[in-house]
């Protein structure tokens, strides 16, 4: 099927989109991109595909030509971005992809002219994660925190924007497998809930078991950011689907594309998922509001729908 | 080197079962944020809220453990509403004596007690191998308290109540500690314990010696070894294998040599298990597990009895030992057919084999196959149904049904009441259907061949109320309860009839009793240093006595409270407060008289060598107050010990 999308169409080429590799997620947020692209152009805005692996092929003089390249991945946008010079590079969107990496891309230096690259990150905003447990828990107040080595760098963002909220974080920094668990009996007893952040050392398929298992016989809920975590046993999940990025990022396309624009600011998405684990809740003796009452509050409380979606202000909000 | 090697072994199988996660990315990426997980917390391994159990539970967690001080098992169980516990001192030795709602005696317990889902019910003496327990106190994650019958969810033996003992997963003990206890009384205990792993793999094992000289004026010490290994292996997304296995050793002293047939002597009383559970989720809500576990019990009691009337026989040597090897597997599955309708269904086969020289014949293996199942159904957002029932065939007294049915109404968001109606059953166990037996109507025993014995039945209705205050971090739970319990089997002329013969003794379907009450405990955490638990139960049986003093088998009032609070970073202190009224437990018992006992605990911890140590004061009976326990030479009397604990940092 993507060798089909993989023919490249004629000279009028408008859209590229680069997949990490060709699992379903990917090829979800590709589905809703379109979806949200149908219609422009009269239907006919032609809409190229290829996986990061077979991007090579594609020749720089093709590859030029594209209004607007839609990396869906990490890997896909460290792809794009290591292709040639900032002239040779068109607009470019990166779905699907954790600010963190982002912001150690390759980037094309801007050269006060318009921005090239931009991202509508798949993490979500520390402040809405911090919203999030105020409005689920409101008696809990003190968040433990596990960071490892790729989320240890958000501890002083987390405390400040904790402090704002009246939360106690206490973090517990661990840099292998086998300090899991000692960290977590330190911290569980010391904490009203535990919140997990992405990080490939301290949260993988090989911690979750024993960290959701301890959490729970020290009762201690947890807050996840996948809907895998949620399904494990977390309590909570906050989290933005790849439906949902595709969705979103359609839009970004759209202004882009109809020259409403150009691109924006790196930022978070504004389209987000809450999942409460209704059997976990029960068990633990918890009553929490709906998904539909949190989304809502969480949603409400974003208020002006552009200015605040720049992602961390002006530090991290524009390329490097 | 032992511990290099062991953990080359472990990693060696680790790898066998590793999944192809093992490989970890260093970088983060969107893979974090689309990752699938095991489903750790599937719906079997949920436990139910309180508010929502078909039964009134009681957890004794960690916390409480530690502050009860207690290094006798059984001693937990005063803190529990309903429970009252006591020690007998002979046959075995020394040995706990557990029982909710009276009607408990050294033999037959009434209650179903659980390790980590075995049955440790003996099956040949019958009651509990309280001193026969493979690890420490410290061991113990939690103990969830049926009070109530529960057949069709805690099995076979679910009587009166359950007492279900949850041991620590290996991962929550990790690294190296020890212990070690002095005090009067010959206490003197000791625990090694070193826990490890590597991914997916955790293993923690346990190894120790507990003794004491039992009552003062009585040959009653106990002397165990004891050891325990545990492996918690996650064996791939939706696997989780459990593998436990275990021993003790050890002797209690026995015989108060008043008589020639009952010589001071030490009985030797050995037991091991092995246990493989095996877990599977298809789903978060859909998970299945299979568990087998044996158990060996073997009590040697042989010595020899010279006759005073004819000394010129010579030594008669007696074997007052026996041997249980228990074989049990068991199937459950629990799924969710919607968010409001939960089931668990599932199937054991146990067989029971059993031998007691002193019986002089040999003694079928008994045969116990049963089919459970429970639904959950929660019919609105304040009503939840629980049905359920157990069908049980054994080959001792035929097939019986225990069936179930509880509803939980929650009136408002923090208060609920319970209405439960349930039948449970409990099989003889095998010297109780042993050798001849009478059977009959109630008050009028006849002879009649083996195998005619019935079951004990009950037939429980219980009222309860949960009031649980999250923001004030307490609950309140009061059950109020009206129980037939029928056909109690007992031995006919224990007591008022010294003429009766000594041994065998028949057993007979001969009493019934009728428990009502009220019972209620006080749960409150105002905050993680302080904790107070107030437990009190007013209880009348009325029975007719025809062969046991069932009426008064436990006391009218009991008042138990637990308070408890930490100091600083360093600091522990509690103590405990029992107020008990008199009983006299069933059996060839005394009558216990009314008492008060205060214990008391201070511990301080400490930064150590790489790691941390505590020395905790524990007092038994602080204020020396002598009460008796299951007989008039039981005397309680203060006892205190001291105990050193260093454990290695994380």
């Amino acid at each position: 099927m993507l060798l089909a999308w993989l023919m490249p169409s004629i000279a009028s080429a408008q859209v590229l989109a680069v997949l990490s590799d060709e699992s379903s997620g990917y090829q979800a947020v590709v589905a809703e991109l379109k979806t949200g692209l149908r219609g422009l152009r009269d239907g006919e805005l032609p809409f190229d595909t290829v996986t990061a692996a077979r991007f090579a092929d594609v020749d720089a003089a093709r590859f030029s030509h594209y209004e607007l390249v839609v990396s869906v991945g990490l890997a896909a946008a460290q792809a794009v971005t290591a292709r040639g010079g900032a002239a040779a590079l068109p607009p470019t969107l990166c779905l699907l992809i954790p600010r963190q990496g982002f912001e150690k891309l390759a980037l094309p230096r801007d050269n006060g002219a318009e921005r090239r690259v931009t991202a509508l990150f798949i993490d979500q905003p520390l402040s809405r994660q911090l919203d999030l447990l105020r409005l689920a828990l409101p008696e809990s107040h003190r968040v433990g925190v596990i960071l490892g080595p790729s989320s240890t760098s958000l501890a002083d963002e987390l405390r400040a924007d904790a402090n704002a909220r009246s939360l106690d974080i206490a973090p517990a920094t661990v840099s292998e497998r086998a300090a899991l668990y000692p960290a977590l009996q330190g911290l569980l007893p010391q904490s009203d809930l535990l919140l997990l952040l992405p990080d490939p050392v301290a949260i993988n398929a090989d911690t979750v078991y024993g960290l959701l298992l301890a959490s729970y016989r020290a009762r201690v809920p947890v807050a996840g950011f996948s809907e895998g975590l949620l399904k494990a046993g977390s309590l909570v999940a906050l989290f933005s689907t790849p439906q949902q990025q595709g969705a979103e990022g359609a839009e970004i396309a759209r202004r882009l594309l109809a020259h409403d624009s150009g691109l924006p600011a790196p930022q978070y998405p504004r389209d987000f998922t809450v999942r409460v684990n209704a059997s976990v809740a029960r068990s633990l003796g918890l009553r929490m509001p709906t998904e539909q009452e949190l989304q809502t509050a969480l949603g409400a409380r974003r208020g002006d729908v552009d200015a605040p979606r720049e992602a961390g202000g002006a530090t991290h909000g524009e390329p490097p | 080197m032992l511990r290099g090697t062991a953990g080359g072994i472990f990693r060696a199988l680790c790898c066998i079962g590793a999944t192809g996660n093992s490989v970890v990315a260093q970088e983060l990426s969107e893979r974090e944020f689309l990752a699938e997980f095991p489903a750790v917390l599937s719906a079997s391994r949920l436990r139910q809220d309180p508010s929502e159990t078909p039964q009134a539970v009681t957890v004794i967690d960690q916390a409480m453990i530690r502050a009860s001080g207690a290094r006798e098992f059984a001693e937990l169980f005063r803190l529990v509403p309903g429970f009252t516990v006591s020690y007998a001192t002979y046959v075995k030795g020394l040995q706990p004596i557990v029982s909710y709602h009276g009607l408990g005696r050294e033999f037959f317990s009434r209650l179903q007690v659980l390790i980590d889902g075995r049955s440790i019910n003996n099956a040949t003496l019958g009651g509990v191998d309280w001193s026969e327990f493979p690890f420490a106190p410290e061991d113990i994650d939690r103990i969830e308290v049926i009070r109530g019958p529960s057949n069709a969810t805690h099995g076979i033996g679910a009587f009166l109540a359950t007492i279900n003992f949850i041991t620590k997963y290996a991962l929550q003990q990790q690294g190296a500690e020890a212990s070690a206890s002095a005090g009067s009384g010959g206490v003197r205990d000791g625990v090694v314990r070193f826990g490890g792993g590597a991914a997916g793999f955790d293993y923690r094992l346990v190894a120790g010696h507990r003794a004491d000289d039992g009552f003062d004026a009585v040959n009653d010490s106990r002397r165990r070894n004891f050891a325990t290994a545990r492996a918690d292996w996650q064996a791939g997304p939706a696997d989780s294998v459990l593998l436990q296995a275990g021993a003790t050793d050890g002797s209690n002293g026995v015989g108060s040599g008043a008589t020639a047939f009952d010589p001071r002597r030490a009985v030797q009383l050995t037991t091991s298990y092995a246990q493989a559970k095996w877990e599977h989720s298809f789903n978060p809500a859909n998970s299945l597990y299979v568990q087998a576990y044996w158990y060996y019990f073997r009590l040697t009691d042989q010595y020899g009895v010279t006759l005073p009337q004819v000394p010129s026989a010579g030594q008669v040597s007696i074997d007052a030992g026996s041997f249980a090897r228990r074989s049990d597997i068991e199937v459950q599955q629990t799924f969710a057919a919607s968010p409001n309708l939960r089931w668990v269904w599932g199937g054991s086969l146990r067989e029971d084999v059993t031998e007691v020289p002193s019986l002089y014949a040999a003694i079928r293996p008994l045969h116990v196959e049963r089919l459970f199942g429970h639904v959950e159904w929660r019919i609105s957002d304040r009503l939840l149904a629980n049905a359920g029932a157990m069908i049980e065939n054994n080959t001792l007294s035929g097939s019986d049904v225990a069936p179930q049915l509880a509803l939980n109404y929650q009136f408002t968001s923090e208060q609920m009441l319970r209405f439960n109606v349930s039948r449970a059953l409990r099989t003889p166990s095998v010297i109780e259907n042993q050798g001849q037996f009478a059977v009959g109507s109630p008050g009028s025993p006849r002879e009649g061949p083996a195998g005619d014995l019935l079951p004990e039945t009950i037939l429980s209705r219980e009222i309860s109320y949960v009031g649980q205050w999250p923001d004030r971090h307490a609950t309140l739970d009061v059950k109020i309860f009206d129980d037939s319990v029928r056909d109690l089997i007992d031995l006919i002329g224990t007591r008022d009839n010294p003429g009766a013969t000594p041994f065998p003794k028949n057993a007979v379907n001969g009493d019934s009793a009728r428990e009502r009450g009220i019972e209620g405990q006080f749960l409150w955490r105002p905050s993680a240093q302080t904790l107070l638990s107030l437990s009190a139960t007013w209880l009348d049986i009325d029975s007719a006595d025809r062969l046991d003093h069932y009426s008064k088998s436990a006391p009218r009032g009991t008042v138990h409270l637990l308070a408890s609070q930490r100091f600083g970073d360093a600091w522990d202190a509690s103590v405990t407060v029992h107020r008990q009224g008199a009983f006299r437990a069933s059996g060839n018992s005394e009558p216990q008289r009314a008492f008060s006992r205060v214990d008391a605990r201070l511990a301080r911890q400490f930064p150590m060598w790489r790691g941390e140590g505590e020395v905790a004061a524990t007092f038994e009976n602080l204020f020396d107050s002598h009460y008796t326990e299951y007989r008039l030479n039981d005397v309680a009397d203060r006892r205190a010990w001291l105990t050193f604990r260093y454990r290695t940092s994380p």
